[in-house]
């Protein structure tokens, strides 16, 4: 009989097309390593009905079937459903399976009896009056010390009735959906590292409760190694799992998703022991994760604390604000000596001007928003005035500001025009109205952090629809008093005429646009230190000789020779200004504190700055040494910091010891570093280092996700 | 007999656990081996210089390695193979009374049966497959003309036992040593590989 099976399975294999002209089982069917069956938890059906079947397995001893995942060897099992039409059959639901060892490989699978469920509706217009016959081809690997493919066809009639009525299988089957594990609207992320992914899963269920035996169960194969143990850490409602990198990861992985399991069961869903999480179920979870991951470390509270309309109105102020900023003044200046130019002119004209003013303010704003909602959704955490924490764009705004003031002075001008970056905002089309509103928004932005914080902050947490309208009012703020002036041309009138005394203004404001490049220089200091300051300086002073030399010799009164041997001249000196001027690599990791500066963290822990030099001359004294090779947009760094370095534990181990602390900043790319974490065959961060402090004495490499108990066993061995 | 089967788990986790660490990696020199043919002639790696080497592990037992076999899709590979002068070796690692294993001349017979004209090579102590880290029947290894390992994982992309799968499945082995031929680089270098576990 077993061979007559087992040569019909061989038959089936090899040609697919065959099945379906097979002959349909009722009832229980033995196969060589199973009894199969296909069971409903009703009796009786009547139409619009909706329940579970379920394709019943009870394996011999020691043979299982697979997960959707298998683990490291094996397949799940298949199934095709034939049903009349109307009626549907949902997925194949898959138990929380075990870990079953046949040393050295472990298999997600299922041993015993297993119920693989499945929903059924029956439509509303469909007649089972005279019963429902459902049908599945099912195909499966089961697997012992060897494995063998096995399939049936299995058929299950129900009689039609009124009262559909529970079967002896009604029961098990409903015993079986509530033991499914439930989907849970988490915050999950994941990081992959060296040699294992961290994820975190953060949900309320899991504060305060304890764990037996918890692991993450990856329905994503390749992916995470299942024959190695997974090891987690626990901070209020948040877990992470370091969970071990299979050997054939490879590329990237752009979700996870899977069956936390816990033993001892989650309170929070009734004691049952399994839970399904996805990285993907929800975006705004998502983002609830990382903030309550932020949290521990910083201090959003103000973020939480603004409802969408306080935020409103204080962006709508926080708009008009931004007028009275030294970076918009001038624009303000220049914008209403254009007002005060087509005051003469048509009313109507003058508001449209005003329109597109507000247009370009407008478009501007969105554009920000969109990069930073953007940013946001790849993972990066930035606030308002990112773009100041990049060098290049605080060049190029000093650039801009400086040769501007320099025009405003009378130094030179840019052709024919009194203004020379303004020469379009000065211009009478609505193309110019609408670019001096771009322009406005552009050189206000260094000013809004201040004011803007919250709102921003407040802004970057909500939905990408509702950020966008924040930004839209500040746009609307900012661009009110033109509008209020272009539509009441009479206030227009009330300005000053134009005179001689529109160029001594404009001389004036010169001096807003140096105080705005002073605070830039400012701000390029903290990147490029002291020495980089100077090249930035000399830098600005050459784009002055480069402009006096134009302006001087440039005139349209000069000869026409002269003109372009100087504005060649004058050029070639701009290019090598600015290429002094510009922020150079070297530089921007000048900022990185002299080795050895000690620095306290918010956790009262000293840490020195990283050098090879450093650590060598502190291994030559004896003394035991922990470095700390972090970077600030690692977030398992942040986490195991927040873990490790809370507990009083392990500063007092720190402070008995006498362990000098070490901290090594991969922020930004730094090749002492880099060459530090080759030197420990790593490529990234977290690596945490112990050296105990004897001669010679080899590092202890700590794991990737830390706990305080792992770092005090770590210092028992000083 | 409990304690010696206990001390076989520890000691077979162990070597496990070593050649895990050493396991063969993408990039870097293949390990070197030396196995007996089925007709007992001794075979290395280092026997095939300058040349492109397949590994394959095989299981004539196992349902994923006969979806290969039974209609001769592994043996047209192989003849393929051989034509573009890539060395091919079968490699079965299971051990005695375990799924799989045969003495030589069961091989012989075996393969004859089969029409496979591939060499096959017997690892009935598990080293070899150890050395490349073998999870699967069939897990597939190819190797360059400088002797580095340049892929690792399955036979193709879709996971069955069917053989009608075949035709619709994306081959890695032959896209990795067709891509190492051409001088290019393997675009798949690792995959997961599917299929029975290797019956140490």
């Amino acid at each position: 009989m077993i061979r007559f099976f087992k040569l019909a399975a061989v038959f089936l294999i090899s040609s697919a097309s065959t099945l379906f002209a097979q002959e349909f089982e009722t009832g229980e069917v033995d196969r060589e390593h199973a009894r199969v069956e296909l069971v409903s938890e009703i009796d009786q059906v009547a139409t619009g009905d909706t329940f579970d079947v379920a394709l019943r397995f009870d394996m011999i001893d020691h043979w299982h079937l697979y997960w959707t995942n298998p683990g490291d060897t094996g397949m799940p099992p298949s199934v095709e459903w034939i049903v009349p039409e109307g009626v549907t059959v949902g997925e194949l639901e898959f138990p929380t399976p075990e870990r079953i060892l046949t040393e050295p490989f472990v298999s997600y699978a299922y041993e015993g009896e297993v119920f693989f469920l499945s929903k059924v509706s029956v439509g509303e217009d469909v007649d089972v009056s005279n019963g429902l016959r459902i049908q599945v081809v099912a195909n499966w690997l089961a697997c012992a010390d060897i494995c063998v493919p096995g399939d049936a066809n299995l058929q299950l009639d129900i009689t039609g009735g009124e009262n559909s009525s529970e079967s002896k299988w009604s029961d098990v089957i409903s015993e079986t959906r509530a033991s499914q594990a439930q989907p849970i609207a988490a915050g999950m992320q994941f990081e992959v590292l060296e040699n294992s992914i961290s994820l975190s899963i953060n949900w309320a269920g899991l504060e305060g409760e304890s764990f037996e035996d918890l692991y993450f169960y990856a329905e994503q194969e390749g992916v995470v190694d299942s024959a190695k143990k997974q090891t987690y850490s626990q901070n209020g409602s948040t877990v992470i799992i370091s969970l071990p990198k299979s050997e054939y990861f490879s590329g990237s992985v752009e979700k996870l998703s899977g069956i936390l399991y816990n033993k001892s069961g989650f309170s929070a869903v009734g004691g049952s022991q399994a839970i399904f999480v996805d990285s993907e179920m929800e975006a705004g979870s998502i983002v609830e994760a990382t903030s309550s991951i932020e949290a521990t470390s910083a201090s959003p509270e103000n973020e939480s604390d603004l409802t969408l309309g306080k935020a409103l109105v204080f962006a709508f102020l926080g708009g008009l604000i931004l007028n009275l900023m030294p970076c918009v003044f001038p624009i303000l200046s220049i914008k209403i000596m254009g007002f005060v130019q087509q005051s003469g002119e048509d009313k109507k004209k003058v508001f449209s001007h005003g329109l597109a003013f507000t247009v370009g303010v407008l478009v501007s704003f969105w554009a920000l928003a969109g990069t930073l909602i953007a940013l946001r959704s790849t993972g990066d955490r930035l606030g308002w005035g990112f773009q100041l924490q990049s060098p290049e764009f605080v060049a190029v705004l000093l650039v801009i500001m400086f040769v501007f003031g320099l025009s405003l002075m009378g130094v030179f001008e840019f052709g024919t025009s009194a203004i020379g970056l303004a020469s379009k905002v000065k211009g009478s089309g609505y193309g110019s109205s609408f670019f001096s509103g771009v322009l406005a928004t552009a050189v206000a932005t260094p000013c809004t952090g201040p004011f803007m914080g919250p709102a921003l902050a407040f802004a970057l947490s909500l939905s990408a629809l509702q950020s966008l309208t924040v930004f839209s009012v500040l746009a609307l703020g900012m661009a009110a008093p033109y509008l209020i002036l272009s539509a009441n041309p009479k206030l227009v009138e009330a300005l000053p005429r134009p005179g001689a005394w529109m160029e001594t203004f404009k001389q004036a404001m010169a001096f807003p646009m140096f105080a705005t490049c002073v605070w830039l220089v400012w701000l390029m200091g903290a990147h490029v230190g002291v020495d980089g300051l100077a090249g930035v300086l000399g830098g600005l002073l050459i784009l002055s000789i480069a402009a006096w030399a134009y302006g001087k010799w440039s005139a349209p009164h000069r000869k026409p020779t002269t003109r372009r041997v100087s504005m060649i001249v004058s050029l070639v000196i701009a290019v090598a200004g600015l290429w002094m001027l510009y922020p150079k690599s070297s530089d921007t990791e000048g900022t990185v504190a002299t080795s050895g500066a000690k620095s306290a963290d918010k956790y009262g822990l000293v840490w020195e700055t990283f050098s090879p030099e450093l650590v060598a001359s502190l291994r030559a004294e004896g003394k035991p040494v922990y470095i700390d090779f972090t970077a600030k947009w690692c977030l398992t760094c942040k986490a195991n910091k927040t873990v490790v370095f809370n507990s009083e534990e392990v500063k007092d181990r720190f402070e008995e010891l006498g362990v000098v602390l070490v901290k090594a900043d991969w922020t930004k790319r730094d090749p002492v570093i880099t060459d530090a974490l080759e030197s420990f065959k790593r490529s990234g961060v977290p690596l945490n280092v112990l050296y105990t402090g004897t001669e010679n004495g080899e590092p202890l490499l700590l794991p990737e996700l830390l706990k305080p108990s792992i770092v005090l066993d770590a210092l028992d061995k000083i | 007999m409990r304690i010696t089967k206990l001390l076989g788990i520890l000691v077979a986790a162990a070597a496990m656990f070593v050649s895990a660490a050493q396991a063969a990696k993408i990039g870097e020199t293949a390990p070197d081996f030396k196995l007996l043919d089925i007709k007992g002639k001794e075979v290395s790696l280092g026997d095939f210089p300058d040349q492109v080497v397949v590994l394959e592990w095989v299981n004539y037992g196992c349902p994923f390695v006969k979806k290969f076999y039974n209609e001769g899709h592994m043996q047209a590979m192989q003849e393929a193979a051989k034509e573009k002068g890539v060395v091919w070796l079968s490699i079965c690692s299971s051990a005695p009374g375990n799924q799989g294993h045969m003495t030589a001349d069961e091989w012989v017979d075996a393969a004859k049966g089969k029409g496979v004209n591939a060499n096959v090579l017997i690892d009935e102590k598990g080293e070899v497959g150890k050395l490349y880290g073998a999870v699967t029947t069939p897990h597939m290894f190819v190797i360059d003309e400088k002797g580095v390992l340049a892929y690792n994982g399955a036979i193709d992309s879709v996971k069955s036992t069917k053989t009608a799968d075949i035709a619709t499945a994306k081959n890695y082995v032959v896209a990795a040593y067709e891509s190492v031929l051409d001088g290019g680089s393997v675009e798949s270098a690792i995959t997961k590989p599917y299929g029975c576990s290797v019956k140490y």
